[in-house]
């Protein structure tokens, strides 16, 4: 089934506007130094949509996810009253991950009778998929998928299930993950040890962090951007002849050609396929010219570390 | 909301406290005996005790005779042997890329690695085998790489309803022939960072857990996982595989009220019990008992209570819980199969720990085993961040 893409909302080291990613992914094609700072994310913005009292106590992963969604809604041209029979599902590799080492910190520093429950409950993965319900006074379901690489993959076919039964005539699809200090030694670490077979074009990346929301409905009408579909790689399209991915192996890029690696804009994060598919939906209505011609369909691909790739189709209004 | 038609349960797996097979464990229910005891694996740090409900130790030693995973992967793993030999299915024998793999977990999925933290934290540069097998054991994942299936492959992350949603996804895929069989369910281990997480939110009980009891001082953690094999029917009829049960409707719902509690009049808990009655094309009276959530918190069981009373008024229901302990993830998962149980055998037992009816509540639980007539029954999960989950299951048909 194919999910027409309403809105797109985009937190991310090179800016929070669809535009900015844009400009950087033209950057990046014309092969123009840009320097990027992938864990300095600005969500100050999210005070135009909630008040700082009902932010006070909200995390900087949930803070991401909550300012991605609302900028999709905006896209889209709808505001949250609105969104009635509308279902949440949240992509993460790691989950809300400072909000988990905030609590180890405070068994540590104070002891198990003095560590803060507040960090606890906040860490528990489907807080921020519950905190964007809550804030939206969203009473469909509401979902938090967590993999690494191959969540986002997942996430979609969620939304698409969901829309397909009926159970919901509008799904906010999200894919969330930050960074922190440990997560990028570790990940350092890691890396040395890593042929690029196993971890793909961002083995020598920092870990990124950032937000991406789709605004999706059942019916095509609704595709003001295009559609997105889960899709599997054993069938061809052959109208779709352009990959991004930032995780697939040698043997990928050598048989799938031409394969475009985007990571260099959002770092190496495992829900990097949702930035994926905000650029190629960029790319099937032509936003990306002069410097990428426009393409009816685009494949995204995230390959895991056991060699399982999930892959959606992104595609234009007119791809039939 | 279309109407779901029903998909086949043909294999179950169970592992927990109460045993470390399904039949082994529906017999402890109905005796109902139990014993939670303090942690074992770790050092609680609590000057007082809150007792857990673990997995026998025989099995966690065999489990760490295995490859290097997480406990949660391994009792995932230690139960889908159980179900696919029930099922009668060797996934060799299958079309891999039409066996999906759907497994609800909490703790399976988080970064809880306390001792590798506290090492780097103190500016040390400790073995990276924690992080390696995190990385290695995310439950569904493991589960497909484990059996070689390359269908869709999901680990849901919903609290406490994650494994009774991981269920309801995977009947949606087979019921809209995404896959011919889906290995659905929830593991979870018991952990030190959860057990000081429950204490410090004070939900946690000193004593054996006592569910809708007027005298109920919070829950017990537990640990284990359940899993179910689902399957279309026209695979189900060519191997001509047994069904042991049908998962007739699905329903999920936000509270969209509160992080930590559930809507006091239960408003999410109602919308998806509606849903999945309406995706069964059933109503509230052919209900025959229910598998409630029953936490033995203050919250969690007046919130139930009022809702069964409001829509199930003559309706008898139970909480496992007080056999298993809170087993987080995997809850939903393992209460589905319970309730699967329950309906083929036709009655349910005495709830554990409830002796005394709470005049602040508008229903109790089965004091005594209780028979049960008709074709269906409910299993329902409530979960932080308000989440809400029905199951509504059927009765197998015998080939």
């Amino acid at each position: 089934m194919r999910m027409a893409v309403e809105g797109m909302g985009i937190v991310s080291a090179v800016g929070n506007g669809l535009q900015d990613l844009a400009q950087a992914a033209r950057h990046m094609l014309r092969e123009e130094s840009q320097t990027i700072e992938f864990s300095k994310i600005d969500t100050s913005n999210l005070v135009r949509h909630a008040s700082s009292r009902a932010l006070r106590r909200v995390d900087h992963f949930t803070r991401m996810a909550l300012l991605a969604a609302y900028s999709a809604l905006e896209d889209a041209g709808l505001d949250a009253a609105e969104l009635e029979h509308t279902g949440i599902v949240l992509a993460t590799g790691y989950g809300p991950v400072k909000l988990t080492f905030d609590f180890l910190d405070s068994i540590i520093d104070f002891g198990p009778e003095m560590a803060s429950p507040q960090a606890f409950a906040h860490s528990v993965h489907n807080i921020p998929a519950a905190t964007v319900a809550l804030m939206m006074t969203l009473r469909g379901p509401c979902f938090s998928i967590c993999q690494l690489d191959t969540a986002v993959a997942a996430a979609t076919l969620t939304a698409q299930t969901w829309l397909a039964e009926k159970r919901v005539t509008r799904v906010l699809l999200g894919a969330v993950d930050e960074h922190t200090a440990l997560l990028e030694i570790n990940a350092q670490r890691i890396a040395e040890n890593l042929s690029a077979e196993i971890s793909g074009g961002r083995r020598g990346l920092a870990p990124g962090e950032g937000a991406v929301f789709f605004c999706l409905h059942a019916d095509p009408e609704h595709a003001r951007h295009g559609f997105i579909e889960n899709a599997s790689l054993s069938k061809t399209y052959p109208d779709a002849p352009i990959f991004f991915s930032g995780s697939a192996s040698p043997a990928q890029r050598n048989t799938l050609p031409p394969m475009h690696d985007f990571s260099p804009l959002y770092g190496n994060i495992p829900i990097g396929m949702a930035f994926d598919a905000t650029v190629a939906l960029l790319t099937v209505q032509g936003r990306l010219g002069p410097v990428m011609d426009e393409c009816p369909a685009v494949h995204c691909l995230s390959r895991n570390r056991f060699g399982m790739t999930g892959s959606i189709l992104v595609t234009s209004r007119e791809y039939a | 909301m279309l109407r779901m038609e029903p998909v086949s349960v043909t294999g179950m797996g169970c592992v927990c406290a109460a045993g470390t097979n399904l039949k082994d464990i529906l017999r402890a229910l109905e005796a109902g005996q139990r014993a939670p005891l303090p942690p074992s694996r770790f050092k609680s740090g609590h000057t007082r005790t809150y007792p857990v409900f673990e997995v026998p130790e025989h099995v966690r030693c065999e489990q760490k005779n295995g490859p290097d995973l997480s406990m949660t992967a391994h009792f995932a793993l230690h139960a889908v042997k159980e179900a696919l030999l029930q099922a009668g299915l060797a996934i060799s024998d299958l079309d891999t890329s039409r066996v999906g793999v759907c497994i609800g977990t909490s703790v399976g999925a988080s970064l809880n690695l306390l001792d590798f933290y506290r090492g780097t934290r103190a500016g040390q540069t400790p073995d990276l085998e924690p992080v390696h097998r995190y990385l290695n054991s995310n439950p569904a994942v493991t589960l497909a790489h484990a059996l070689g299936t390359t269908g869709p492959v999901q680990t849901v992350v919903n609290a406490c309803s994650s494994g009774a949603d991981a269920i309801g996804l995977a009947a949606s895929w087979i019921a809209q022939g995404i896959c011919d069989i889906v290995i659905a369910g929830g593991a979870d281990e018991m952990s030190e960072v959860t057990y000081n997480g429950f204490i410090r939110l004070m939900i946690s009980d000193q004593s054996p857990c006592r569910p809708f009891d007027k005298s109920r001082g919070g829950l017990n953690l537990g640990e284990g996982a359940g899993i179910v094999i689902l399957e279309a029917s026209a695979s189900r009829e060519k191997r001509n595989a047994g069904e042991l049960a049908t998962i007739l409707g699905y329903g999920t719902a936000a509270d969209a009220h509160h992080l930590t509690a559930p809507h006091p009049q239960g408003v999410g808990l109602k919308l998806a019990i509606s849903d999945a009655l309406d995706a069964a094309g059933l109503t509230t009276a052919d209900i025959s008992f229910i598998n409630a959530h029953g936490t033995g918190t203050a919250n969690n069981d007046t919130v139930e209570a009022t809702v069964l009373n409001e829509l199930f008024p003559q309706t008898p229901f139970i909480s496992t819980k007080g056999m298993t302990g809170h087993t987080l993830g995997a809850a939903g998962a393992i209460e589905a199969i319970f309730t699967m149980g329950h309906l083929a055998a036709g009655g349910i037992p005495a709830s554990a720990g409830f002796s005394e009816e709470d005049p602040a509540l508008s229903a109790s639980p089965a004091r005594r085993h209780t028979p049960v007539h008709g074709k269906a029954a409910i299993s329902q999960s409530l979960a932080f961040g308000g989440n809400n989950t029905v199951l509504v299951i059927g009765k197998g048909r015998a080939i």
